[in-house]
Order: structure tokens, then C-alpha cells, then sequence
């Protein structure tokens, strides 16, 4: 068998727990804040997390808590943990670590919340002008105490930028180089408001690889659920991947569409890069920016979704027989995905001349 | 834990194009709120398609000493069809 070295699909779904956040980061896509209170409704996660453990009899493994900061409101974290846990899923959370005021106390909290599987740890320049790097590094030490996997998330828009150069050294005292993630901040969210200060560097073309994001969908306190957490969060119009809600739509339907979305999978097995040039190809280019966010996937495909002639391009692009083919096939080869082709309308896909792979 | 790969058949003109195009995969995992455990533990975990196996190994982590931390491995290298 093949290694296989990208994301498993679906078996990862994100809940967004709260926009409320200690920090207000120039940098967040969600413009999550201290002013900003929406958050899921216990009775809505209950129902979706049970709905999330039951499809394609637990399918999906692994419940993403994200925000805003989850620990925010603790009695809302607390609950959704346990419901997860109850139902079989793993948990994970993204925080800021503000929480690790000090070592005693840090290690206190995660200990009372045992259901925490993974830990990704946010701190960068954005961050560290609300929460101290010192919280985080108590955050981090109760972490490795508690055994809890992590990973230290350091956004950045450059990475020679010196400030970044620091915080990493800093987290490197205390953490190993693979236990730290490396982002590029974009002009989209709170960004696009300081996109006049960002200093990441341009490319007349968009980066070549493929997506991995959009390997696990995310679900809205109000329902929406998006095939990713991305910029694409904040775009107000319907786009490929704002796959329904949930005040509208089954859980399982939304889901079963993420399946068989071929903009998604196309986006998963080659990255924008492949729609960009497919784009040209058929005369649009003109509705593409002229330089692209060095090392961004997520910019590159801010840049198809937001324009509306595009978007309509790749609704067409969605129905078209041969491209969706083409994607559930490809998923077979690369990904050893059959989802698309078992549920995605190819009840000949077993039978077509070719060989076995 | 080994799971068995479908074998389902890829018509021979989109098999020859896949082995000739050259795809590219990042060389970290995103960072945008996502989560990834110790990659074997969370792949092993997630292609199983057995609940049961599933919540055997849940168990199984559960008795693990607190002290006890996984093992990253290390980043992810440009991979093309070709070479897949």
C-alpha cells in the first residue's frame, strides 16, 4: 500500500465554539474579539455533535473546537467536550494559552478538562499584543506536563520578518522544531483592514500544491458549514465551498455534499493553481489578481472565490460530467478516496476498462 | 494497522494522464485552526473503518502514562504522481 501523506477526508469536522476572543489580532479572518459574543448554543451542539458522530456510522473521528479563544467560556467547553467525548469523538482545541497565567494554574485547568486530545497553541506578533508570551509558555509547559500532544501555531507575513525570527526563537525554548506550525497572514478578515502594512512578498503565479485544509469541514454557531476554515469564511456571497446550514439542511446531507463537491476535491488533489490555470484557459483570466500571496494556498483561492464571474465559472465547472470524473478518479489514485465515485453518481466506476490500482 | 485498499478500476486514459501530471503537497499541515494528533496515531485511527477497533484504541490511550508524549514526525516532503 502507498504512503499516503495528506489528511484523511472528513474524519476531522471543526466546531466553532465562540467568536469572543481575549485578543482582537489585526491578522484574524474571523474578526473574532473581546466585543464579539455569538457562540454556539448548547442545544444546537448537542444536536450536531450527535449528528456528527452518527454519520456514515462514525465516520468522522476527531471534533476540532476552534474560535475565537474555546476557553472563553469554560462552562461552554466543558460541555461540548463531554458530548463529544460521550459520543466517541476525539477533541481537540485551538487556544491562545491567555488561560497559563501561571504554571500552577494552567496545569490545573487542563487537568480538569481530560477529554482535550491535541492542543494547538496560538502566539505570534498579533497575538502578543494581547496575551504575554509568558502565558503561553505556561500554557505550553502544562501542556508537555500533561502529556497532551500540541502544536505551536507562529502566523507571520514573512518568514525573515525579525519579530517573527523571535518568537520562534522563544518557542523553541521550550518546544521542538515539529511541534511548530508556520503560517502567512493574507489581507482577508481583519487583515485586508492592514493590508497596506503587511510586507509579504508577491508572485506573478499561485503556489503549486495542493490544499489540505479543505479536508475538514467547519461548522457555524449559526448553522453555516464551509468545506474549511479559510478566508473563504468571510465572503458574503454562495461560493463552492459554503456546503449548506444546518437551520436549512440534515447534517448528513451537508456532508454527503461535501463528498461529492468536485471544486472542493479538485482544490484537495491540486491545490488552486490547477482551477487558476483551467480559469485562463477558458478566456476568464482577466478576473484574476496579477500577483498572488508567496506561499499562500488560502490567498490563491480567496483570489478565485471572491469574484463573482469566477464563482459562477466554478458552479458551471461543479455540473460538468467530465471534471467530475476526472476528480473522483483522481481521488482514487492519489488519495485512495473511493467516497466520490460510491456516492457521487458513477455506477459504472467498477466496471470501466482500465486497469486496477 | 493495515486497511485494505479499494481495488477499483481507473479507466486507462485518466490513469495514464494522473501518472504523467505532477502534483505537489504542502510540506506542513495548515494552521488555520486545524488539528492533527501524531500522524500514524491519527491516520491508524481514522482510516479504520471499525468502531470497534476505534474505541479499543481509545481505551488503550486512556492507560497511557500522563508523562507519555507522542512523537511528530517530521514534515512532509514534495511528493509528484510519479514518484507516488
Amino acid at each position: 500500500m502507498k504512503e499516503i501523506l495528506d489528511p484523511p477526508f472528513m474524519r476531522n469536522v471543526g466546531l466553532l465554539v465562540t467568536y469572543h476572543c481575549q485578543a482582537a489580532c489585526d491578522h484574524c479572518v474571523i474578526r473574532a474579539g473581546p466585543d464579539r459574543h455569538e457562540e454556539v448554543a448548547l442545544e444546537d451542539a448537542r444536536v450536531w455533535i450527535s449528528e456528527i458522530a452518527a454519520y456514515r456510522d462514525r465516520y468522522v473521528c476527531v471534533l476540532s473546537l476552534t474560535g475565537g479563544e474555546p476557553f472563553s467560556n469554560l462552562k461552554l467547553l466543558r460541555a461540548v467536550m463531554e458530548m463529544a467525548a460521550e459520543a466517541g469523538l476525539f477533541v481537540s482545541v485551538v487556544t491562545n494559552g491567555f488561560w497559563g497565567t501561571s504554571r500552577e494554574s494552567a496545569l490545573k485547568l487542563l487537568k480538569s478538562l481530560p477529554q482535550i486530545c491535541f492542543l494547538s497553541i496560538s502566539t505570534d506578533i498579533y497575538h502578543q499584543k494581547f496575551v504575554p508570551y509568558e502565558s503561553v509558555k505556561n500554557a505550553i509547559w502544562a501542556t508537555r506536563e500533561c502529556g497532551i500532544p500540541y502544536y505551536v501555531s507562529i502566523i507571520t507575513d514573512r518568514d525573515d520578518d525579525t519579530e517573527f525570527l523571535r518568537v520562534r526563537s522563544e518557542v523553541l525554548k521550550t518546544s521542538e522544531e515539529e511541534n511548530i506550525r508556520t503560517g502567512i497572514t493574507f489581507p482577508v478578515g481583519r487583515a485586508s483592514e492592514i493590508k497596506a502594512q503587511l510586507k509579504y512578498s508577491v508572485t506573478s503565479e499561485p503556489p503549486k500544491e495542493a490544499c489540505q485544509a479543505a479536508s475538514s469541514p467547519c461548522v457555524f454557531p449559526d448553522g453555516r458549514v464551509y468545506g474549511c476554515i479559510g478566508p473563504l469564511i468571510d465572503l458574503q456571497a454562495d461560493h463552492p465551498l459554503l456546503l449548506g446550514n444546518l437551520r436549512e439542511t440534515p447534517m448528513h446531507e451537508i456532508l454527503d455534499r461535501a463528498e461529492t463537491n468536485a471544486v472542493l476535491h479538485a482544490l484537495r488533489l491540486w491545490g488552486p493553481k490547477r482551477l487558476i490555470t483551467m480559469l485562463r484557459e477558458a478566456g476568464l483570466g482577466r478576473h484574476l489578481p496579477f500577483e498572488f500571496v508567496a506561499g499562500s494556498i488560502c490567498n490563491a483561492c480567496f483570489s478565485l472565490m471572491s469574484k463573482p464571474a469566477v464563482r459562477e465559472w466554478l458552479q458551471q465547472l461543479e455540473q460538468d460530467a467530465e471534471f467530475r470524473r476526472k476528480v473522483a478518479y483522481g481521488r482514487l489514485y492519489y488519495l485512495h478516496e473511493s467516497g466520490m465515485l460510491e456516492v457521487g453518481g458513477f455506477p459504472q466506476y467498477d466496471a470501466s476498462p482500465g486497469l486496477v490500482h | 494497522m493495515e486497511i485494505p485498499t479499494p481495488q477499483l478500476k481507473i479507466p486507462t486514459e485518466l490513469l495514464t494522464a494522473f501518472q504523467k501530471d505532477v502534483r505537489f503537497v504542502p510540506n506542513h499541515l495548515p494552521v488555520a485552526g486545524y488539528i492533527t494528533f501524531d500522524r500514524a496515531m491519527l491516520l491508524s485511527i481514522l482510516r479504520t473503518q471499525d468502531p470497534a477497533a476505534r474505541d479499543r484504541m481509545v481505551a488503550a490511550l486512556e492507560k497511557l502514562d500522563p508523562q507519555w508524549e507522542l512523537v511528530f514526525v517530521a514534515p512532509v516532503e514534495e511528493k509528484t504522481a510519479a514518484g507516488n
